[in-house]
């Protein structure tokens, strides 16, 4: 297989409430949504997808690695990872049988930015699972020995990173390039501190930042108007108890590091590469744009990179670029590896495409190319009902708004050569780049 | 041959008067050309693109010693230009016409697939069409491309601890059978392979007659029929050599595998021959995979890793393939965990399948997660496409997508019980486990 990972998600779609959906049709969502609020303010998105007998929800609470206290690192992980383990009624095994009996899908992940949960179910299931995804979601019990359970398997998973190159690399490059800021926090936390934590912590953890304001909820598929309506009465039984209050401080990325670090890893077969510097948050107004750079740059089997250091001089087996937006920063990556002989070599030929980049540009064709291809495959990112829900919250989490999908194709089109240069200009520093080889 | 089928599949699972909740319509155009090149259309205009597969009946089993990974290594050649689109061009043109691709090579198979805006289906043939016909296989482009598979199998075997354990699995479980060596080939050979072998291969695989063509999205079924006969048809077929028979060397023992590695946790698989794609009992031991290790409320998942706390992860699987199949069982372990209690509470739970009626709540559970499963692999054109071309290829007929359904809701606790005592056998099976180096020397051994 050729392996290149061609990175469309966070192109993000959006629309709002009130949006006319013979609108959205004719744009570029092919999906029809209405946005209700319920009475504890939660945002609603209400999709109807009638091809598949099934319904999907998701839900964006707006808890981050921001709001974890430093001296209790991990508890903001550990907190999501307890919600399907008991309930006031239920033990962890209880509801795991429940969920598998209906053959659905239950998942909660915790991120820098925010916690999503996912639910997937057979329409002819789905009444059961809503019932016990409320009760997950307003009753957790937190039981002290589900809580040393799950802090075990985080243990074993922080003692296991190293034993897989590609993660391994990826991990200490997030530490390393975001250090000092919330997003270089380890999402397990540390050892010493995970040991830490207590029943107590959870709880006011969960109490404090699990809320249904300002959460943003999304329910697509074969839907009902008595589906909704009870999706809507069991969600309205989840209550406020005070504002949620922001975290996130912005990251300015530290001019100080080392340029070029090696770093052991444990498996000697082939040398990891990662090459990154700043990049921008999600909601900038530049993000198109350095879209397009980075699709010419290292974004698809087409690029610079991947022709020159793959095609021509058949160095590595993958070699992409890609954007790492996030709320309050971000950063620009290159992703590759090669045989240790080689890495070096490797590491100069980048450096030489990426200096030719930053100096000389884009071309018009290379533009157009890389507009053809985020127009037109745009809808494959949006295909599903639960895709489609996704990208609708997060979007509406990042507070692009419900103009960006709909005029997607047209702000795509605006941006010109001229344009995308003068970001090449602003934001491709060679000199800036640091490269870490894990070997 | 032409015919037409309207596909309506009605799903069984509930008994309800009114229409089924669940049901689910394809409806396919299939036919073969003069030629021989099998088509699939369905159109799915659910957005503006069409899914474009191109499999071929030809995988790794199709090798021999000395020359493994050469499937592997043609499909990476079939990126490298042909008579009228030549080497970089290939991928330029998508890119520049708003499509993206990518492929696969299996055991059994290789595979071609795009994503494409509608209007560009003509061109998508053309490009197909030109590399299914007139490769041009240039000598400077394989040695560049044996130096980039050469990087893939450092990246995914020999960096990769998990797969170098895989492979020395399927050596022992796969004697006398191409299914013994890996897909991607062995470095030695990556490292020799040479273009009058691949034309080789090439010429006798890569025709018409030995493809499936399998088109998902906003088609019209008329024109892009007529689309198929212009770019398609006058295409000449392959003589594709005959299938050598290979016989599989049955397990008389158990054998041990242990890998030591610069690992930080260890892990156990547990392997045992078993039946190929589409065989009776290939339903049944699917389905008791799925409740021996598959998911928090599995049996193992509850014993290893919930109650004794000695595991973090547990998983199961049939692995049919066309000629043969295993039955694995892998644990992810804590460090420090002892491996024959490891063992002997896999053992346990094997014990009871083998002796026991497994109860009807954890049939029907596992039945609905097949039935959950099956319809959200079906959410995307890609997907539908990828389902029928598998359907297709592997049995001959798409149908059997919607038919092997039914075999695995007919599946009885009796059968279960019957499977496990057939095939899960402790003296006939591969234990192989991956453990943390205790010394730098670099210590692997069988």
């Amino acid at each position: 297989m050729k392996n290149l990972f061609l990175i469309f998600t966070l192109f993000l779609t959006a629309c709002s409430s009130g949006q006319k959906s013979s609108e959205v049709a004719e744009k570029t969502t092919y999906k029809n949504e209405r946005v209700q609020y319920f009475s504890n303010g939660l945002k609603v998105y209400f999709i109807q997808d009638d091809s598949l007998p099934k319904i999907e929800m998701q839900m964006l609470i707006p808890v981050g690695a921001g709001h974890e206290p430093s001296e209790l690192a991990g508890l903001h992980s550990l907190t999501a990872q307890m919600l399907d383990k008991g309930t006031s009624s239920k033990t962890a095994l209880e509801i795991a049988d429940l969920f598998a009996d209906s053959g659905a899908d239950f998942d909660i992940s915790a991120g820098y930015d925010f916690t999503m949960t996912s639910t997937s179910a057979l329409v002819t299931e789905f009444p059961k699972v809503l019932d016990l995804v409320i009760e997950i979601l307003t009753q957790p019990s937190f039981p002290v020995e589900e809580i040393n359970r799950e802090r075990d398997l985080m243990l074993v998973q922080m003692q296991g990173r190293k034993d897989r190159s590609g993660p391994w690399a990826d991990y200490i490059m997030n530490q390393t390039f975001y250090k000092g800021h919330e997003y270089g926090q380890d999402l397990l936390g540390k050892a010493e501190t995970l040991k830490k934590i207590k029943r107590e912590d959870l709880l006011q953890y969960y109490k404090k930042y699990y809320q249904p304001t300002p959460s943003i909820l999304a329910v697509s598929g074969r839907l009902t108007a008595d589906i909704e309506k009870k999706i809507q009465e069991k969600f309205e039984t989840w209550k406020n108890v005070s504002p949620i209050e922001k975290k996130s401080a912005p990251f300015m990325a530290k001019n100080d590091r080392p340029r070029k670090v090696s770093i052991e890893t444990p498996h000697k077969a082939q040398t990891e590469i990662r090459i990154i510097q700043p990049g921008i948050p999600r909601s900038h107004p530049d993000f198109l744009k350095f879209r397009l750079a980075n699709e010419i740059l290292g974004g698809s089997f087409a690029s610079r990179l991947n022709q020159k250091i793959r095609d021509d001089l058949g160095l590595t087996y993958s070699i992409y670029s890609y954007l790492d937006p996030r709320a309050s920063g971000g950063a620009w990556v290159i992703s590759t590896f090669s045989k240790n002989e080689t890495a070096e070599k490797t590491i100069t030929e980048v450096q030489s495409v990426i200096q030719n980049f930053a100096k000389n540009g884009i071309t018009l064709e290379e533009l157009n190319s890389a507009k053809n291809l985020a127009k037109a495959q745009l809808p494959r990112t949006l295909e599903t009902s639960d895709k489609f829900a996704y990208n609708l919250i997060v979007l509406d989490y990042f507070g692009l708004g419900s103009r960006y999908l709909i005029q997607f194709n047209k702000s795509i089109d605006a941006i010109t050569v001229q344009e995308v240069n003068a970001l090449v200009r602003n934001y491709f520093k060679p000199e800036q780049l640091e490269i870490m080889s894990f070997n | 041959m032409k015919s037409r089928f309207a596909f309506l599949f009605v799903l069984l699972l509930l008994n309800l008067a009114f229409a089924n909740p669940l049901k689910i319509e394809l409806e396919v155009e299939k036919w073969t050309l003069k030629n021989g090149l099998t088509v699939l259309l369905h159109r799915d205009a659910q957005i503006p693109l069409i899914s474009y597969h191109t499999w071929y009946r030809v995988g790794s089993r199709n090798e021999d010693m000395g020359i493994t990974g050469s499937a592997h290594m043609l499909e990476h050649m079939m990126f490298k230009g042909a008579k009228k689109y030549s080497n970089k061009e290939f991928d330029r043109i998508l890119n520049s016409n708003g499509m993206i691709n990518n492929a696969f090579t299996t055991f059994d198979i290789t595979g071609f697939y795009q994503s494409l805006p509608a209007d560009k289906l003509e061109l998508m043939m053309d490009l197909e069409r030109d590399r299914m016909s007139t490769l041009l296989l240039k000598p400077q482009d394989l040695l560049s491309e044996r130096d980039v598979v050469k990087e893939e199998r450092r990246w995914r075997v020999d960096n990769n601890p998990q797969a170098l354990l895989r492979e020395q699995t399927m050596e022992v479980l796969f004697k006398g059978h191409p299914y013994r060596w890996p897909v991607i080939g062995y470095m030695n050979d990556i490292a020799n392979y040479d273009p009058v072998t691949m034309r080789k291969f090439y010429d006798q695989y890569y025709g018409p007659n030995n493809a499936v063509l399998v088109l998902v999205g906003d088609l019209d079924i008329q024109k892009t029929k007529q689309l198929v006969e212009k770019f398609y048809s006058d295409l000449t077929p392959r003589e594709v050599p005959k299938e050598k028979i290979y016989k599989i060397k049955p397990l008389e023992k158990q054998e041990t595998i242990v890998l030591k590695k610069d690992v930080q946790v260890p892990s156990v698989m547990i392997s045992y021959q078993s039946v190929p794609d589409r065989h009776p009992d290939s339903y049944a031991l699917e389905v008791l995979a799925q409740i021996i290790a598959n998911g928090t409320s599995s049996r193992l998942s509850k014993d290893l890793v919930y109650k004794q706390q000695i595991a973090n992860s547990t998983g199961a699987y049939q692995w049919s393939l066309k000629e043969a199949g295993l039955w694995g069982i892998f644990v992810s372990l804590k460090p420090g965990a002892d491996d024959k209690k490891i063992i002997n509470s896999i053992d346990r739970e094997i014990f009871k399948v083998r002796n026991q009626l497994i109860s009807a709540r954890e049939l029907g559970r596992a039945k609905n997660q097949f039935m959950a499963d099956f319809i959200h692999g079906l959410s995307t054109a890609d997907a539908k496409a990828r389902a029928l071309a598998s359907a297709e290829i592997v049995s001959g007929d798409y149908k059997t997508m919607f038919t092997d359904l039914e075999k695995y809701q007919s599946v009885t606790v009796q059968d279960l019980k019957r499977v496990a005592k057939n095939y899960l056998k402790a003296d006939a099976r591969v234990i192989a486990w991956l453990k943390p180096q205790t010394d730098k020397k670099k210590d692997s051994s069988k």
